[in-house]
This record gives structure tokens, sequence and C-alpha cells, in this order.
């Protein structure tokens, strides 16, 4: 019977299996506990060590709210505690379009609203351009971007009288979910720490930088941010996730299996 | 032929504007005139958008209006665009809609679940030793990743992180490493008027 289930038809029961198995923990609570790991605890530190007063830099570059969106908010609410207490200041910035475009959910989230506006924190907007974007704003924002997401000329922002270029900051932290190569080069290595919010398939990647010290601390979507949310005291959606996340990664196991399973016994049969 | 169409121009213009860049950045002489060019770039990038909206027109409705295979998905495409243009526009709680019902909750379902799985299923038969090794990986690496796997054994922590930092961080580190010799061939070509990919020819 296996052997004449047309290919389309095994990924549709793949697909819809992988939907019963992610809906059982919203059904029953496995409660595993989540570990933190030592760079999860690195990243904590280092934004609760940095000097009072500091501006710093949060370049949002994806919009994917259940994947690297999650870290982003995660990072973005400790920042933003200091932020509230006087401690930091906060500019925001977007890359790509799809950053743009969920942005508001994101707001809603982090509760900006009790924040004093171009004097706590403020919202570039759109410097598309990629790594051309990431480059400028490190040279010379002034010469990047004119006016904030609003339209207000950066001359009438207090912050921004203190943001000209890298140098004036304490820290950089950006998302990407490909290559970590862009924000290294134009970010890293300026006497700046560099924080990466990278997809977990990426940690490769961004250890050769790690190791090098261009990226001082890296965060991950699933359960590194899961950890960093309860190192934080502030659950979120990592840690929602995270029993899917362990039923999903067991049920993608047992589909490995069952494909080589699958693929020896045609083998043999054609034999 | 016409002067404005001679390709020395534009190579011109690409490797006078790259060594000024080059020479800013190791000197710091003229960086005002440096950040002034990087910004043309932020504006040219702006410009993408609207050519990625002259695009998809022409392509979708050429496709449309000639029947050519798959047409009607270019009628579902174009008209979301439209839709989706127009309510961004128009009505902003319609579009936080989109945004926060529909988008998100799409991307993510194909990203994070069908398409890793898509290729779980397919990608992962054993054909010799070398994918064994892989997958052999992969199920560390994946087990490392959730919350599930150090309850299973501490021995996957230890050999994931072994992994990450050996093995996979090795070879990245000569991936890296070959990205940039392989970008200042790429520098050193465009100074000697050899890359011409800019202007359309391989």
């Amino acid at each position: 019977m296996a052997r004449k289930l047309k290919p389309e038809f095994e990924d549709s029961i793949v697909m819809l299996l992988f939907i019963v198995v992610a809906s059982i923990p919203m059904a029953v609570p496995i409660g595993i506990p989540v570990q933190v790991d030592a760079m999860t605890n690195k990243l904590y530190n280092i934004i609760e060590n940095l000097p009072d007063g500091g501006i710093v830099l949060y370049d949002l570059t994806i919009l994917n709210w259940f994947t690297n969106f999650q870290s982003d908010i995660a990072i973005l609410k400790q920042i933003l505690r200091r932020v509230r207490t006087g401690e930091l200041y906060l500019v925001i910035m977007n890359e790509d379009t799809g950053s743009i475009m969920g942005i508001d959910k994101a707001w809603n989230t982090l509760k900006l609203g009790d924040l004093q506006y171009g004097v706590q924190w403020v919202w570039l907007g759109l410097v598309p351009g990629a790594e051309n974007a990431e480059a400028a704003v490190a040279a010379n924002v002034w010469a990047a971007k004119e006016t904030d997401h609003y339209g207000t000329p950066l001359s009438q922002l207090p912050l921004m009288q203190r943001f000209h270029s890298i140098k004036d900051l304490v820290l950089v932290c950006t998302g990407m979910n490909t290559s970590p190569d862009p924000p290294c080069r134009q970010f890293g290595g300026k006497g700046v720490p560099l924080i990466l919010q990278n997809g977990i398939s990426t940690i490769p990647l961004m250890m050769p930088y790690v190791e090098a010290g261009v990226i001082v601390a890296y965060m991950t979507p699933g359960l590194q941010t899961a950890g960093y949310e309860k190192v934080l005291g502030e659950l979120g959606l990592a840690t929602s996730f995270a029993d899917a996340q362990s039923v999903t990664v067991l049920y993608a196991l047992l589909i490995m299996v069952l494909s080589n399973i699958m693929y020896y016994r045609r083998r043999r049969m054609k034999k | 032929m016409s002067v404005l169409r001679r390709r020395e121009i534009p190579m011109a213009l690409y490797i006078i504007v790259m060594v000024y860049l080059i020479l800013s950045n190791y000197t710091g002489l003229g960086k005002d005139v440096a950040a002034n060019i990087r910004s043309w770039g932020i504006a040219i990038a702006t410009f993408a958008a609207l050519i990625g909206v002259i695009s998809i027109s022409y392509i979708h409705l050429l496709k449309i209006y000639r029947r050519r295979a798959g047409w009607p998905y270019s009628i579902v495409l174009f008209t979301c665009f439209i839709v989706y243009f127009v309510v961004a526009h128009v009505y902003t709680p319609g579009y936080n809609w989109i945004i926060n019902n529909l988008s998100i909750p799409l991307g993510a379902a194909f990203l994070s679940g069908f398409n890793t799985l898509g290729v779980i299923f397919r990608g992962s038969r054993v054909r010799s030793i070398w994918s064994l090794l892989i997958v052999i990986s992969v199920v560390f690496t994946a087990l490392f990743m959730a919350s599930v796997g150090p309850v299973i054994s501490p021995a996957i922590v230890s050999v994931a992180t072994w992994i990450k930092d050996y093995p996979t961080t090795g070879v990245f580190r000569a991936v890296t490493v070959g990205i940039g010799i392989g970008l200042l061939m790429l520098v050193v070509r465009a100074i000697l008027g050899m890359e011409k990919s800019y202007l359309g020819e391989m």
C-alpha cells in the first residue's frame, strides 16, 4: 500500500500529522524545564552592564513573529527596562519592509506608550538598502536618514543630537535570518559590542565571529529565547512554544526514521 | 555608438566611487562625501520597491492576458496584491488584520513547520556514509535545540556542543575566510575593469 502512495500524498500525511502532534501540548502541557545556557547569561549580563546614559541601536530586520521576532521582542524587553529607568536610550531602525509590516504588533507587545518619544527612544523607520543601509547608518546616520519614521526631522529629536555615528553607541543589536556577514562587516569591529539575533541553523555561521569577538553574544529563537525569558522573569512567546518545539523535534526525528525505512524498503522491492 | 551608451562611462563611475569609498574608509579623508554616496544607495534601494511593483504587474498581467501555464494563480496573486495595497493606504485596521491574522501565521506555518518538515522527509535519506554522518549530527543538534534533549540524556548536550564548536565551526571558519578572499578578488577584478556583472554581463 505504501508503495502505491503518491509522493504528494505522503507529504500531506506528514504535514497533517505535524498539525496533530504540534497541537498535543495545547491539550496536555508537558512542562519540560527550560535550561539556560552560558550564551544566554552572557547576553543578559552584557545588556545589564551597559554604561548609564548610553544609546542602543536596534536594527529590526526580520518579520517572522513566531521565530525571529520572539527573540527581538525578548531582547527589547530587557533594553526597555533600562530605558524606562532612564539608564539607556534606544534607537530602532528597520532594514526591510517585512519588519515594518508587523511593527504595530511589536509596539503593542512592548507597551512603549509610557516612554517619551524623541527623548527616550526614536524610531528611524525603514532604511532600505540592506548592507548599504547598515554601512550608511554606522558611518553617518544623519546622512542616511533625514527624518524619523513619522517624518520628524532628526534635528528636532533630542536623542538624535547625541547619535551621529556608531561611535556614539554603547551597543548594536541586529537580526538576520541567513548569513551574519553583513552586520559583522558593517557594525562589527568598530569598538561597539554587537549582539546578533539569528536563526538556529546559523549558529555555525556565527561561531567564527563569536570567537573573534566581533559578535559579543547571539540569541536564537526557540529554546535559547525561552531560557532568556526565564532569566528575564517575563515569559513570552518562546516559552509558550517550548513544549510544542520538543514534540515537533521528536516528530521530525520519527519522520527521518520512517523516511529511511520507506526508502530502503522501496529500493529492495525494485531489486 | 552614442557616447551615453558606451559601457566605459558606468564602469568609470563604478570604479571611481568604489576606490573613493575604500580610500575614505581607510584614511578617514572625505568622510562626509562618502556618507552622501552611501545615502544615494539608500535612495536607489527605495526605487527598487517601485521596480518591484511595475515588475509584478507586468509579469502577471501578461501571464493572465496570454493564458500562460498557471495563469489562475496569477489572478490570485495580483488580486491579493491590489487588495493589500489599497487596504494598506485606505483602511489601517484592515491592514493590521491581514498582517496579524493572515500574513504572520501563514508565514510562520510555512517557514517554521511545513517547509522544514518537507526538507526533513525528502532530504534525510541515508544513501552513503557521509549522509549518515549528517543525519546523526542532525539528530543530536535537533534534540539539543529542544528542551526535551537534555531530559533524554545529558550526553546529547555534550555531543551537540562538540559538533557545534568543532566540526561545524571549523568548516564555517574556512567558508568565512573563503568569502573574504572572494570579496577581495571581486574588488580587485572590479578595479581592473574585469568584473562587469553590474552591467548585466556575465
